[in-house]
């Protein structure tokens, strides 16, 4: 149990001729909430499509919980929870549907999946709407299923990929308050996003990635530290900064 | 195997939740059924009105015996007589392509059948029309056969008085026997008598519509199987599915399956609607007929998956595959029996699954055959069904890479 949750040692990632990761290295400790942010294109979903076992490095090694991802696949997709960017539910079932869908793909027995459901539709403010079909469901009301889909089997590492994509200001607090509920649970959480407020807000440690590498990474107070003198005095907070600094401004789409 | 039938048995609620699938997959094919054998009903039972053409006929003789040709076919159910005075007229109209023939008794054509001379009808037929003509010419040429004879007896009298010697006025022989030859002739004393034989004497139209639009339907459901993984794929349910701990075999084991049951139900649902509403006959051997059924769902689905493998969007999913259901379900006997086609086509329709089912499916219902009878059929779907899956599985891409 000495060994970190999440090990990423000079990953490198090519999709044809592109290098969507340069050879990347980070370490996740147990139970802390690691925020990966970076402009779009950066390589955050790359990341985390390795650390989930979807796709394989081109070289170097991605361990979790110990086990190399590209080696120990079953066993790592038991203990990880994904919510991905995308919105990926089946809109003709209900939520209680989609929630025992899913539940039954990851094996769990009936008894225990009920009672999983109930917590999780209350944990995301979505119990009195349980038999409901999704496609009528609100934009935010998707997204929190989308998260508790992730934690039906009560994963020890949860891969948040951008979870508050073009919501409301409440469901965004409602999803921060359920990450902070989750960490102090004693889940490992890998949250990538490029709002700076919320890593700001939220995590422990952070790195900051642009074109395929890491140009920083440490607690918010140590990437604090590398803002310009000048900077520090117009602005006594402020990740952006360091952010824009670190990445520069041209446009990355 | 238990994460494999939980992935089928979503799939099936999720299309019976889906409305609009379900129209597609059983209210569509079941109309079509209805409209095409209401259209092709009359065809097979005749039931629908007998085939009539008008016949223009240029009477320029006026005797006895023009009257008798006008009269015998007047008396024929498929023609139906017009008396025209101008041959110039009637020629026109048959040019033109609005008659299909028309008959000119020439001037003398009473004298000659009745002296035993050389007598001559003079049809004119329309180049165009490959079915009519056909059927106008077989009839007048039974008139003429009808007159030859009368002008045999006529001649074989007249030479037999001359070979006696006697005398005696050998025009009034010639009228004489002419006339009795022509009274004799509405009485033939030389008839064919025509029976059927074989298993069927009627051809129920529905017995090749209903396999024919089941094939094609299941097809077109094989698309919709096909369309809703690239869905999954771009919605990113896929993906999920893909990160969760279940082996890939039983991912994509789970979603065929389903599109398997379900390609099964809707034919069965089809022929089940034959059975009970229009008494089609699925064959003496019910085994060789569910057997089909299983190995042409399997080939369908097989297909499916193939093309999910080798297409990349659901955008470019619907042009391709409905020109390919198309094709099949035209050359391969899905729309008219394929014995109809050319036998290079008939060949060539040999590339499709359509074809060997319909094959399978004609053996059974139609022509009364039994298991070996359609064996080939099967093991040929099997074969292509075979190469489909292995390339389809060895194609598919579970990931974005």
């Amino acid at each position: 149990m000495s060994h970190p949750m999440v090990e990423a040692k000079v990953l490198v990632k090519h999709y044809g001729k592109v290098e969507a990761l340069k050879g990347i290295d980070f370490a996740i400790s147990r139970g802390e909430i690691f925020g990966l942010i970076g402009p779009n294109g950066a390589g955050k979903t790359t990341t985390v499509n390795i650390l989930s076992a979807y796709i394989k490095p081109t070289s170097g090694k991605a361990l979790v919980d110990g086990k190399d991802v590209t080696s120990s696949p079953y066993e790592i997709k038991e203990i990880i929870g994904v919510v991905p960017q995308e919105i990926a539910i089946y809109s003709d079932l209900s939520a209680q549907e989609n929630l025992r869908f899913f539940g039954r793909v990851y094996g769990l027995s009936k008894g225990s999946l009920t009672e999983r459901i109930d917590y999780l539709l209350e944990l995301v403010g979505l119990k009195e709407r349980r038999r409901q079909p999704t496609q009528r469901f609100s934009g935010g009301m998707k997204r929190r299923l989308n998260m508790a889909i992730g934690l039906l089997h009560q994963p020890s590492l949860l891969l948040l990929d951008e979870p508050t994509l073009g919501v409301d200001p409440q469901t965004r607090e409602h999803i921060f308050d359920t990450i902070l509920k989750l960490r102090d649970g004693g889940t490992t959480i890998l949250y990538t996003t490029h709002y700076l407020e919320e890593v700001e807000r939220l995590c422990d440690h952070i790195a900051i990635i642009d074109e395929g590498r890491i140009v920083a990474q440490g607690t918010l107070e140590e990437l604090l530290s590398l803002r310009e003198e000048a900077v520090k005095v117009e602005k006594p907070r402020g990740l952006e900064q360091v952010f824009i600094q670190l990445t520069g401004k041209r446009l990355r789409d | 195997m238990k994460r494999l039938l939980v992935i089928t048995l979503y799939d099936l609620l999720i299309l019976a939740k889906d409305k609009m699938a379900l129209i597609w997959l059983i209210a569509l094919p079941i109309g079509f059924i209805i409209i095409g054998g209401a259209v092709f009903s009359g065809m097979a039972t005749g039931e629908g009105e007998p085939l009539v053409v008008d016949l223009p006929i240029v009477d320029k003789d006026g005797g006895d015996m023009a009257q008798l040709v006008s009269s015998i076919l007047q008396a024929n159910p498929h023609i139906k007589v017009e008396p025209y005075e101008n041959e110039a007229e009637a020629l026109k109209l048959v040019d033109a392509g609005e008659k299909v023939a028309a008959l000119v008794i020439p001037e003398g054509f009473s004298q000659q059948v009745q002296s035993g001379g050389e007598a001559r009808l003079k049809l004119v037929v329309s180049a165009g029309d490959q079915i009519r003509v056909p059927l106008v010419r077989g009839i007048v040429e039974g008139v003429t056969s009808g007159f030859s004879t009368v002008n045999i007896a006529v001649r074989v009298a007249i030479e037999e008085v001359i070979r006696q010697g006697k005398e005696v006025d050998l025009g009034e022989v010639a009228q004489r026997s002419a006339a009795r030859a022509s009274q004799l002739l509405q009485q033939p004393p030389v008839t064919a008598e025509v029976t059927m034989s074989g298993r069927r004497e009627e051809i129920n139209i529905y017995a090749q519509l209903i396999p024919g639009y089941a094939m094609m339907f299941i097809l077109f459901g094989m698309m919709g199987g096909a369309g809703a993984i690239l869905e999954e794929k771009a919605g990113g349910t896929f993906k999920r599915l893909v990160i969760a701990p279940i082996m890939r075999y039983q991912l994509l084991g789970g979603k065929l399956l389903s599109r398997y049951l379900t390609s099964v139900g809707q034919m069965l649902l089809m022929f089940a609607f034959g059975y009970f509403i229009y008494k089609i006959d699925l064959g003496r051997s019910l085994w060789a007929f569910a057997l089909l059924v299983l190995v042409a769902c399997f080939t369908a689905t097989s297909l499916g998956v193939l093309l999910t493998s080798l297409i990349k969007t659901a955008r470019q999913l619907a042009p391709i595959t409905v020109f390919i259901i198309l094709t099949m379900s035209a050359i391969g006997g899905s729309w008219w029996p394929l014995w109809m086609e050319p036998k290079w086509l008939q060949q060539l329709a040999r590339l499709t699954i359509t074809a060997w089912a319909m094959d399978g499916f004609n053996t059974l219902m139609i022509r009364g055959g039994g298991l070996m009878d359609v064996m080939p059929d099967i093991v040929a779907l099997l074969v292509y069904g075979g190469i489909c899956f292995g390339l389809g599985i060895y194609f598919f891409k579970f990931t974005e890479e």
